[in-house]
């Protein structure tokens, strides 16, 4: 028979090999050994895959468009492997192709039935309204198709390890014929300081405009519980209401003005230096409602937790880590470890919030929360690797007791430069499973902090003292007063809005470019000289 | 799970690869088809003896069973030898491999498997009975290299695997309408069965399977080879 027989004539038509491209994994480059480099006698294979990374973080599958150039491009730096299997025996391709009884394949951890799980939360569409930015972190919302892939830019601040960590924008000709863009540096940048969810959303068989009524008439609280209702001088509710929503909706516009009716109740910021302030923040879920969506099962239910929750989702599919499973709702505890949620101890807490301090004292003050959340542009170093949350928790080392099975990246690891060619290979180096849903990352900590957390306050106590001299200069009478002070929405020339931009919008009444925001006295009184 | 004792170890405990002949029958030719099992070295030049007493080689295909070929026993055992020039007087220093032969075998799959490291012979063999009416077609054979007892989950069949032994797999008959069934195979942790490996598998009255379940050297989990024979029974032209 010669090569343009079909094969469909051959008597005997053999599977000899396989040409595969799968997701990564997390226990990609590690050998049946369980270990990453080779071990002589052993057979070496790379069954989960031959490349080390960190799939959840910087190689992400759930795009659009998936374009590999082999011949130019790093396979390191790509969401997908593409491997040419060549099979050992006439039976091999049977060995290769793993599926249970309910049509499931292993993936996200390993491709075999022993390292993968076969229902796994990669990302989510997040249960609504989105009350933080942080909500997006993994809805997939502004990832690409172009390199570098990440999977959960936004909340997050660590650098991928193709780009070098002075750069936003970054040309690597080894790594892509275009400018390769940090997506989460700019990602953040965009969205913190500038947007905010109010939450006026359906909420049960109420529309947008009823929740508005109820809440501006103090009859309902938002699911961001954080606002407070506000009021123009000189509007009514029923004007406002007109003004934001139609038949029920949202206008276009509404916006652009939903914030001239909120006011943020317990405003924290994070330029805080008290630890017991932290730890407030951070253990607002002690012992709160585990709501899951039961990966198995597809059973909604709720359970109270035992330790102090940082959940990764809005709504999980896995229980909590404290928690016993039921085999009903999920395969296994691993699975359960992969779809959960982490629940922290009170001394956990109190760590975290140590190394949080310690790195506003590092990095502090900041001036914007894009530059609280984002990563330092420079020299390589911790402060420019991620940002002030991140590193914090790599400190404190609450992801130290999970996901303890995976075996850890070091730089040797990654520095193939055939296959990786990283900038910063310290980016991919650590536990693979950083990134799911129960491992904390700098964005789980924000969905906790956000919508409340300003690098400022609005609030000033302002304390004077007035004398009186005679002719001589000698002070005749002496006074002290103290005055509260809050900043307000509206500028002190009524006649722009306060939702208008005056610093960029040329009409903008020239007083209000010159002073701002409009100071009321919220209270006042006269200080004894032993206050003072 | 660790499979920290070394398969090979357990193969020469259990299985019947004993390396001396205890038969002394009248010598009757035996046909065989070969199969390496030999995952870090999947290839080895091995010779036997034909029907006429020349010494030639063992045909073995990497893809899987090789073509029959026929041998005669030696004192009741299937003899390798590692060269093709066997020194008569001493034909143990050419010795590769050999495994007594029962009884009224005719025809055999022989699965070669490398001894521990260091030792002599340096293979081993387990025969398999290749007679229709012994492994007939749409059956699977099981051969167990571990040193624990695993289990498989083949279509309706749920059978047992003990260190060290060949299980029988009836033909399997709950398939779906692709001739597949789901075959697991699992090991026991913590006294719970655990899957090690998943797959669905077509089943056909023309194939066979022989599934070998083993750890190769240093791996932390067990594997399972396939080895499938699908020779029809007549070429199809």
């Amino acid at each position: 028979m010669s090569n343009s027989t079909p094969l469909a004539s051959h008597a005997l038509v053999k599977t000899v090999a396989v040409f595969s491209a799968y997701a990564r994994t997390t226990n990609g480059g590690v050998y049946e050994t369980g270990k990453r480099t080779e071990t002589a006698g052993s057979l070496n294979e790379l069954k989960d895959g031959r490349l080390a990374g960190k799939p959840f973080l910087f190689n992400n599958p759930a795009r659009t468009v998936v374009s590999v150039d082999l011949r130019k491009e790093k396979p390191g730096a790509h969401s997908h492997e593409l491997n040419f299997q060549e099979f050992m025996s006439a039976g091999a391709f049977e060995d290769y192709f793993t599926v249970d009884s309910t049509n499931r394949t292993p993936y996200l951890t390993g491709n075999t039935t022993s390292h993968g799980l076969k229902s796994g939360s990669y990302l989510e569409l997040p249960v609504g309204p989105l009350q933080t930015i942080a909500d997006f972190r993994r809805s997939n919302a502004l990832t690409s198709f172009f390199l570098p892939n990440f999977v959960q830019p936004v909340a997050n601040s660590m650098v991928s390890p193709l780009m070098s960590t002075d750069k936003v924008s970054q040309i690597d000709a080894n790594v892509a014929t275009y400018a390769m863009l940090d997506h989460s540096v700019l990602a953040n940048h965009a969205l913190y300081d500038r947007f905010y969810f109010s939450t006026f959303a359906t909420s049960g068989k109420a529309n947008p405009d009823t929740v508005f009524s109820e809440f501006m008439a103090g009859k309902r609280a938002l699911a961001a519980q954080a606002f407070q209702p506000y009021l123009p001088h000189g509007k009514s509710a029923e004007e406002a209401k007109t003004e934001l929503f139609a038949a029920g909706q949202p206008r276009d516009t509404a916006y652009q003005m939903a914030a001239e009716y909120q006011m943020l109740r317990g405003p924290f910021n994070v330029n805080s230096m008290s630890v017991q302030a932290w730890k407030g923040m951070l253990a607002t879920l002690n012992k709160g409602q585990l709501v899951t969506l039961w990966a198995k099962s597809g059973l909604l239910a709720s359970k109270a937790a035992t330790g102090i929750l940082i959940p990764g989702m809005s709504l999980l599919n896995g229980g909590g880590s404290n928690a016993r499973i039921d085999t009903k709702n999920i395969d296994d505890t691993k699975t359960n470890e992969w779809n959960g949620c982490h629940e922290l101890t009170e001394s956990q807490i109190e760590q975290l919030a140590t190394n949080i301090v310690e790195q506003v004292r590092l990095r502090g003050p900041f001036l914007s929360l894009s530059e609280f959340v984002n990563r330092r542009i420079g020299t390589e170093s911790e402060m420019t690797r991620s940002g002030a949350l991140e590193t914090a928790i790599a400190k404190s080392k609450v992801n130290d007791t999970v996901f303890v099975s995976q075996i850890p990246i070091n730089v040797a690891d990654v520095t193939n430069a055939t296959l990786y060619n990283y900038k910063t290979p310290m980016a991919a180096t650590g536990n693979p499973a950083a990134g799911a849903p129960g491992w904390i990352g700098q964005g789980d900590l924000m969905r906790l902090l956000e919508p409340a957390a300003t690098v400022r306050g609005d609030t000033f106590v302002i304390r004077v003292c007035g004398e009186a001299c005679d002719a001589k200069g000698v002070v005749t009478a002496r006074a002290y007063a103290e005055a509260v002070v809050q900043r307000m929405p509206e500028y002190v020339n009524p006649v722009d809005r306060p939702s208008l931009n005056v610093y960029t919008d040329a009409k903008a009444a020239p007083a209000n470019r010159s002073f701002g925001r409009r100071i009321n006295v919220v209270s006042f009184r006269w200080l004894a000289s032993h206050e003072v | 799970m660790l499979i920290k004792l070394s398969l090979w170890l357990i193969t020469a405990l259990c299985l019947p690869v004993a390396g001396h002949a205890q038969q002394h029958e009248a010598a009757a030719p035996l046909q065989i088809r070969a199969v390496l099992h030999d995952p870090v070295h999947p290839v080895a030049e091995l010779y036997l003896a034909d029907q006429a007493g020349a010494v030639v080689k063992l045909k073995l295909v990497p893809e899987g069973l090789s073509a029959a070929q026929t041998t005669m026993p030696v004192n009741g055992s299937l003899v390798l030898y590692n060269s093709a020039t066997v020194d008569l007087k001493n034909p143990g220093a050419s010795l590769a491999a050999s495994v007594s032969v029962p009884p009224n075998t005719k025809r055999a799959i022989v699965v070669v498997l490398p001894g521990p490291a260091g030792t002599k012979p340096a293979y081993r063999m387990v025969l398999i009975n290749d007679a229709p009416a012994a492994f007939p077609k749409g059956e699977s054979r099981v051969v167990s290299l571990l040193p624990v007892d695993t289990a498989i989950k083949a279509g309706e069949h749920n059978l047992p695997i003990p260190a060290g032994k060949i299980v029988h797999v009836p033909p399997v008959k709950k398939v779906n309408e692709f001739n597949l069934a789901q075959t697991n195979f699992y090991y026991k942790e913590g006294g719970a069965w655990v899957p090690f490996t998943e797959r669905q598998l077509q089943y056909l009255e023309e194939f066979r399977r022989i599934f070998i379940v083993h750890a190769t050297p240093g791996a932390t989990q067990p594997s399972v080879t396939t080895v499938i024979d699908t020779t029809p029974s007549t070429v199809p032209r």
